[in-house]
């Protein structure tokens, strides 16, 4: 029966509505008579009428929706009235408009990103059965590569896993293409017949490569990805069938993937089979090259363990098989494919995406306490319209549609900001995030919007709504004829958000303050070897091109002629720079170490002569490599203080043989140096435990050029390769580039989350110290008369301005210490990205806190001059 | 937040009052309580219709007042009110309060002057 009555009421309401409206018509035809009797002329006393009397009669009417399609009437008239409050204000708007439109860019950006790389499964099929394939050396977690022959006989022994496929990428270093646009360098990957089955992703166009193309001798093809297809071939169907010219071989073109599948790099171009590599470039099909990824498909309901189980048991199998190759590889690491894609960047998106949302968050409580204020302005009218019994709902539902207007152009404004960063990411990808170029529009990112915009002005809305109306039209009446209630909940409600404001933006400070010295403690880090003046030249010298040891002679030529150009100090090779990638592994078991404990591993570092003087890195006893130590003179090995500490604490290596291999049974190794500790992974983990052997003992493919100058070192650059090109004409280059840069690659990641970190603390101190102001404003204003008064029966001005002043560091106090209460979970929840920096560093909580204080107090400076300069006598007489 | 000030206005429940006193003697439409209050205080107290209106509203609601539609001498229609029971008896209890409140009140500012 509720319903019943409730229809009622609202038939008497609009009664009630209809006849007010009759009453103010008449009130103000009968004031209008008045005022002509008085003398004054038809219009200007219509005028003056309006003056006393609109409000009330707008307020009037617009309650007056009896009638089911006045509602979209009403709608319309709120949301013109949103548009005209938008130019009455013109600065406020303005502000509003910016600060929602920063939130909307920030947050869908942010979002996106996350969504794209994190929360999205890879655009495979049956994402969850593809994982990554990689070696796993007993004694340590780095992951290695994996032998094309190794590949193939897990693929064709195990029972858990559906197919395999090989791949690897820039294969072909600095291949290039004589498209439409001339020669142009892309990215090329070779893959197996298997890849793309068990990827699991329909081509575009055409077809892709299968195990029959990937056939010796098989005719050349190629596959390309969509952005190669438009902006080579032109997009052209007929491209199919085409031929495409690769470092001079010729290629059929048949297939086109889809843009999503940028597999297994971002700056994919290319996709050849693995056939078409020759051997003499790289002698991929030998067992003991391991220089290949896999990715694999598990069958249906494999859990990764089992997998990773079999595989590991089928490689240790290969171990006993063929020890002269395989005797060190026998464990298989799992990775799903998802986390192989987001890498380490799952958790800084993740700690990016809530700070993103703190800072929305700020934002709505400032825009809310800001509408506040401006409503509260408005009571007259609110106060009417609660009288004629216009619902809460009501004014709530006019406060949203009038919030929409502003919060519609400002979530337009963010979006195509938005838009536009997305853009920049696509054309400058960030290095060591180019995933980040992944982000894209789609649904699942408009919806998110969309829900950002509607919720936005419900969230500002509601406070004011429910103060504006609420029920003691006592007070609203009261404070129109300015008596002042000092306790008013707008006041409280006031100070509350400020708090709030508060609060969030000591949060964003203290996280920002946290990364800040742990980036700091990171970016401080020695990394044990000399980094400025480098020059690091990485390329492959396939050394079985060279019959014997005309490989070791090609080597030693190029060093020798990089060291004669004027302007090297000296150079060196090692295989893999530091801190550029996949590491290799090997046993060494120290004189007397206990067999069955954990094997004792170390990183490998095949290096040539000079390589410690290179990099200035001391040797603490014994001697550096010499041409002396070359095939044929017994293994030697330099081993550094980690492998020392770790594994023979005390003991006095030098001139001692440490055995390799798994069990310490392998050929014996003589330590002839004792080297000084360098990193090489990361710059967050400590050193771990290297053994440098000569390479002209242990000979590698990769090699590394380290060359140090006089000066700047890409200055260099030409006449490095130059001389290195003296030897070997077709000698191709992976990259060529400084120390100095390849570290701060390194650095990028925590540097560019600390930068964003900053960025977002920096606009929550702006907000809160913002909504500090407004809550000091509004409080003055309220208890201005009653501060009148008080300066009038003598209280001295200071009294007033300590007064306000107790009333911010009230508010700032209040909003600090909740912060700094929110700050510790933050703290403890990115840890993981804390370098050297306890989650409870009281540097970083201080400095937060003393900020947000500073802040605060200055944001009531201007509140608290004016309120010096009450003069008394005014306020009485305005009230 | 400022609004153009009213001059001379009156605290909330002091205009119930002078509502409920002015209806004693007749019953009137809005506009002409409104013009009434004004012309007995020699023009000194002005009685805003955003005022008026919600506070004639409420007594009615709280049955203080009752209305009736009629017709005014130049042939317009307006809304009277008249006092009911329960208003006169309202009248009564705030005329009591504001001769209290108005005494306490110059006590204590008698006392400071002192």
């Amino acid at each position: 029966m509720q319903w019943f009555s409730e229809m009622f009421r609202w038939r008497r309401r609009s009664t009630e509505e209809r006849e007010l409206s009759e009453e103010l018509q008449f009130h103000f035809d009968m004031q209008v008579e008045k005022l002509r009797e008085r003398g004054m002329g038809e219009q200007e006393a219509r005028v003056t009428a309006r003056k006393d009397l609109g409000s009330l009669m707008a307020a009037a009417e617009s309650t007056r929706d009896t009638r089911r399609f006045t509602w979209v009437e009403s709608w319309w008239r709120d949301l013109a009235h949103g548009h005209r409050l938008i130019r009455r204000n013109l600065g406020f708007s303005a502000v509003a408009l910016i600060v929602v439109a920063a939130g909307v860019a920030s947050n869908t950006l942010v979002f996106s990103v996350f969504k794209n790389l994190v929360l999205d499964p890879p655009p495979v099929k049956d994402p969850e059965r593809v994982v990554v394939l990689s070696g796993k050396h007993p004694a340590s977690n780095s992951k290695g590569a994996l032998s094309f022959p190794d590949i193939e006989d897990l693929a064709r022994r195990s029972k858990l896993v559906e197919s395999i496929g090989a791949y690897q990428a820039f294969a072909m270093s600095s291949s290039t293409v004589a498209g439409s646009e001339g020669a142009q360098t892309v990215g090329t990957t070779v893959v197996s017949g298997s890849y793309f089955k068990t990827m699991g992703v329909a081509p575009l166009l055409g077809r892709f490569i299968e195990p029959s193309d990937d056939q010796e001798g098989h005719e050349r093809v190629a596959v390309v990805t969509e952005s190669f297809w438009r902006s080579q071939l032109g997009g052209r169907e007929e491209a199919l069938g085409e031929t495409i010219r690769l470092n001079g071989t010729l290629y059929q073109l048949i297939g086109v993937m889809p843009a999503s599948f940028r597999f297994p790099v971002e700056e994919q171009d290319v996709w050849l089979p693995l056939s078409s590599l020759a051997q003499d470039a790289v002698p991929w099909r030998l067992r003991v090259v391991r220089w290949m990824n896999a990715v694999a498909r598990l069958k249906p309901n494999v859990s990764n363990e089992q997998a990773t189980a079999e595989l590991s048991g089928i490689a240790a199998g290969l171990a006993k098989e063929f020890p002269d190759t395989n005797r060190e590889n026998t464990a298989i690491a799992l990775e799903r494919f998802q986390d192989h894609l987001t890498g380490d960047n799952r958790q800084p998106l993740a700690i990016l995406f809530v700070a993103v949302m703190i800072l929305m968050l700020l934002a709505t409580v400032n825009l809310s306490s800001l509408l506040l204020g401006k409503a509260l302005a408005r009571r007259q009218e609110f106060a009417a319209r609660a009288a004629l019994g216009a619902g809460r709902v009501r004014v709530f539902r006019q406060f949203v549609l009038e919030n929409g207007v502003l919060c519609f152009y400002g979530g337009i404004l963010g979006v195509a900001c938005a838009y536009a960063a997305f853009a920049g990411l696509r054309a400058n990808p960030l290095p060591g995030l180019e995933q980040l170029s992944r982000a894209h529009w789609d649904i699942g990112m408009a919806g998110f919007v969309l829900i950002l915009l509607l919720a936005l002005p419900v969230a500002i809305a509601v406070l004011p709504a429910i103060q504006s109306t609420s029920g003691s039209l006592n007070t609203q009446l009261g404070a129109a004829f300015g008596r002042s209630s000092v306790s008013g909940a707008g006041v409280r409600t006031q100070r509350a958000l400020a708090v709030g404001q508060v609060s969030l933006a000591v949060v964003l400070c203290v996280a920002f303050a946290l990364l800040l010295r742990s980036l700091n403690a990171l970016l401080s880090v020695d990394p044990g070897f000399q980094k400025d003046h480098i020059l690091v030249v990485q390329f492959a010298l396939p050394s079985w091109k060279y019959e014997g040891s005309s490989y070791l002679g090609a080597l030693e030529q190029m060093i020798e002629k990089v060291r004669t150009i004027q302007g090297v100090r000296e150079a060196a090779t090692i295989k893999k720079a530091p801190f550029t990638g996949m590491d290799e592994d090997i046993a060494l078991h120290p004189p007397g170490y206990e067999k069955g404990g954990q094997i004792p591993g170390a990183r490998l570092h095949p290096v040539s002569p000079g390589y410690f003087s290179t990099m200035q890195i001391p040797l603490l006893e014994g001697r550096d490599f010499s041409s002396a130590d070359r095939r044929g003179t017994p293994f030697a090995v330099i081993v550094n203080e980690a492998y020392i500490r770790r594994y023979a604490p005390g003991e006095r290596l030098l001139g001692k043989d440490l055995r390799t291999g798994r069990d310490g049974d392998g050929p014996a190794v003589r330590v002839v140096g004792i080297a000084r500790d360098s990193r090489f992974g990361r710059l967050d983990e400590e050193a771990q435990p290297c053994a440098y052997v000569p390479v002209y003992q242990i000979p590698r493919i990769h090699i590394a050029m380290m060359i140090r100058t006089e000066t700047e070192p890409l200055a260099l650059a030409n006449s490095v390769r130059d001389a290195i090109q003296s030897v070997d004409r077709e000698q191709a280059f992976e990259e060529i580039s400084t120390m100095d840069a390849i570290l701060s690659r390194a650095s990028f990641r925590p540097r560019l989350l600390t930068a964003a970190a900053g960025l977002f603390a920096g606009a929550g101190v702006v907000l809160a110290a913002l909504g500090v102001y407004m809550v000091i404003s509004f409080l003055l204003a309220r208890r201005t008369r009653e501060l009148g008064i008080r300066a009038a029966l003598g209280a001295s001005q200071s009294g007033v301005a300590a007064l306000v002043f107790r009333s911010t560091l009230l508010t700032a106090i209040t909003g600090i210490a909740t912060g700094i209460a929110l700050s510790v979970l933050v703290g403890l929840e990115i840890r993981s990205q804390l370098f050297a920096v306890s989650a409870f560093d009281p540097v970083a909580y201080g400095a937060a806190a003393v900020l947000l204080l500073s802040v605060c107090l200055a944001a009531a400076i201007r509140p608290i001059l004016r309120a010096q300069h009450l003069d008394p006598a005014k306020i009485l007489r305005e009230q | 937040m400022k609004q153009a000030p009213p001059s001379n206005d009156l605290i909330q429940g002091t205009l119930d009052m002078l509502i409920l006193k002015v209806l004693a003697l007749e019953p009137m439409h809005g506009f002409g309580i409104a013009q009434r209050i004004e012309q007995i205080s020699g023009d000194r107290l002005k009685v805003q219709p955003g005022s008026l209106y919600p506070a004639l509203h409420r007594l009615t609601n709280n049955k203080c007042l009752l209305t009736e539609w009629k017709t005014t001498e130049n042939n317009r229609q307006a809304k009277y009110y008249r006092l009911s029971a329960s208003g006169k008896r309202q009248l009564e209890s705030e005329t009591q309060r504001w001769h209290e409140l108005s005494a306490a009140v110059a006590l204590v500012l008698n006392a400071l002057e002192a």
